[in-house]
């Protein structure tokens, strides 16, 4: 139990300072609650076991971010452009009646050309990384129909 | 038994000499340059170059051959851009003639014979990119050889944009290798031969890419970075997938369409059925088969191919990207004033997309466009904002921190410096290379990373 709040902890600190990269500005609230809330989803998608309901908790997710960045306007653009990087990549899956876990490697491929094309298994960038990390769960052995 | 040798060798030497007389006879050999004297003159020496000097003087190289120039590369300034001699090469701690016998069996491959030596002036075409620009990029592209402070880097563990590769067939993973290959004849006309017809018979601009492979892989088809990037156009495991998604309607497209580029490719595609579909399988991604895109043969045809075949894929994700971000180009300015032209935006993203991906041109392009609406909507937009010719003073954009940053109007060349993503500007350097070189426009085009 401690083991796992305390990997959480450090996940949170490691995304905070990836994300931060060459910005000196401390992380803005929309950042925090994008890093709690993707922490968050990656917990309930690796315990849950329908592909579907991790679907819907993606779009949620999505849904979660979009209506807290219109809140609050535009932020640092460094900021930005991991978010846009994040949801872009989140969004360019197909939606979940048409997500086949057959296709994954495809899905995978696919979002590696689109955002990340000179890396041969996974993204460097941090906001598409989040999200390759995503579809790796989703991807996962575990995921039943 | 004496009778029957003597008219044996009667018989080889009737069949020695018509063969000869025929190779004469034959216009199209003559012109092409490709009768080779020395099997018709039973080794007379004086005869031999005598005659081989004469149909050179029948058939002088055409224009687009010439390799005279008023040119640097690194410091050393020279009047032509001469081939290397397989005895040049092999002086010195490293023998750089290690592509000599996959050359060969590519000569073996190319049984039309269209590829492995110059064209005469008839077959080339006016919009073919001279060959001193493929020469000038082929000899100026990082050599390690050359300059031995990179492979002290390499030792040291430093970032190092690009090495060689050495592969046995074509098939397995490369092994590095430091020396660049030896630019013969040999080496040369096939990947110029093959870029002309790949680009020709597919309608890509040959302009457009001299400045992205003088970075790339500078036209070296066994170029290898160290990520697993090979090949001429440095292929990744994403880039196969997406490009194997038309090869089958890009090889239909070659087969049928009647260009005589086109057909020269497909009868090497017909002689040599594995380029494209091995036994009619798309080509592995795996970084483990990566020799499929540096061995020769079946490359440098197959790696051209492929290349043309991601380009398609990649403008047209790029164009649709472009295209929906019609109104936020609208509100930065960029439709005011007749000042941008959307296909000229759209090719610049498209040469981005290379390094960054389409939907990761779009979001920086969009990102860039909202910054400057949003944060600075009192600097109207000037051309200049879009030019990745234009210099980019080292102060204060060396180092700069994003927040620092975001206080002055950035262009877009700025905006991307400060994320780390110099591409477009790197490349816009190696264009002026060229056009500073070899004069402007020959190598490059007239518009260029610019509106």
């Amino acid at each position: 139990m401690y083991s796992r709040t305390i990997l959480k902890i450090i996940g949170l600190f490691l995304l905070t300072f990836t994300c931060q990269n060459t910005m000196a500005a401390p992380p803005s609230p929309i950042k925090i609650s994008t890093v709690k809330q993707l922490s968050s989803l990656k917990s309930k998608l690796s315990s849950e076991k329908q592909l579907i309901k991790k679907l819907h908790q993606v779009n949620g997710f999505i849904k979660n971010i979009k209506e807290l960045r219109s809140r609050h306007g535009r932020q640092s653009e460094l900021e930005e452009v991991f978010l846009d990087r994040l949801i872009d990549g989140l969004k360019s899956l197909p939606e979940a009646k048409e997500f086949k876990l057959e296709n994954c490697r495809n899905y995978k491929a696919n979002m590696l050309f689109q955002f990340d094309p000179r890396q041969e298994d996974e993204p460097k960038e941090p906001g598409t990384k989040e999200a390759f990390e995503i579809l790796t769960i989703l991807c996962s052995k575990g995921s039943t129909k | 038994m004496g009778n029957v040798l003597r008219y044996f060798l009667l018989l080889i030497f009737s069949i020695v000499v018509g063969v000869g007389a025929y190779r004469l006879a034959d216009p199209t050999l003559r012109s092409s340059g490709k009768v080779d004297f020395s099997s018709f003159a039973f080794g007379i020496p004086s005869l031999v170059e005598k005659a081989n000097s004469e149909v050179k003087q029948m058939n002088p190289r055409p224009p687009s051959l010439d390799l005279s120039c008023n040119c640097k590369i690194l410091d050393q300034t020279f009047t032509e851009l001469k081939f290397d001699s397989a005895e040049s090469c092999a002086e010195g701690n490293m023998d750089r003639n290690y592509l000599h016998m996959q050359l060969e069996r590519f000569k073996k491959s190319d049984r039309e014979g269209d590829y492995f030596s110059p064209r005469p002036t008839e077959l080339s075409s006016e919009k073919d990119v001279p060959l001193k620009c493929v020469m000038y990029v082929m000899k100026g592209f990082l050599n390690y050889s050359e300059r031995p402070q990179l492979i002290e880097e390499l030792k040291l563990g430093q970032p190092i944009s690009s090495l060689f590769g050495k592969c046995e067939r074509a098939k397995g993973k490369p092994k590095p290798i430091f020396g660049k290959p030896c630019l013969t004849e040999e080496y040369v006309f096939p990947i110029y031969n093959a870029f002309v017809d790949v680009t020709n018979c597919l309608n890509h601009d040959q302009r457009l890419y001299l400045p992205k492979l003088f970075i790339e892989s500078g036209f070296h088809i066994n170029a290898s970075g160290p990520g697993g990037d090979g090949g001429i156009g440095q292929f990744t495991k994403p880039a196969i997938l997406e490009a194997n998604k038309i090869i089958p309607q890009i090889d239909q497209e070659i087969r049928q369409n009647p260009n005589p580029s086109c057909r020269r490719l497909a009868k090497y595609l017909k002689n040599n059925p594995d380029t494209l579909m091995p036994k009619g399988n798309l080509l592995s991604e795996n970084v483990s088969e990566r020799c499929a895109f540096l061995h020769s043969p079946p490359n440098p045809i197959r790696s051209l191919i492929y290349y043309a075949a991601l380009q398609n894929q990649q403008k047209s994700a790029v164009s649709e990207k472009v295209d929906q971000l019609e109104g936020l180009m609208k509100q930065a300015g960029l439709a005011n004033q007749n000042l941008y032209s959307r296909e000229a935006i759209k090719e610049s993203l498209y040469l981005l997309a290379y390094n960054v991906g389409p939907s990761g041109a779009q979001t920086l392009f969009k990102n860039w466009l909202q910054f400057r609406s949003q944060k600075h909507p009192h600097a109207p937009f000037q051309p200049q904002d879009f030019d990745f010719n234009l210099s980019i003073p080292d102060e204060p954009f060396k180092d700069i921190k994003m927040d620092e940053a975001e206080k002055l109007p950035l262009t877009f060349p700025q905006y991307l410096k400060v994320f780390r993503k110099g591409y477009l500007r790197v490349m816009a350097i190696y264009k002026e290379r060229l056009d500073t070189n070899l004069g402007a426009g020959q190598c490059t085009p007239a518009q260029f990373l610019k509106l």
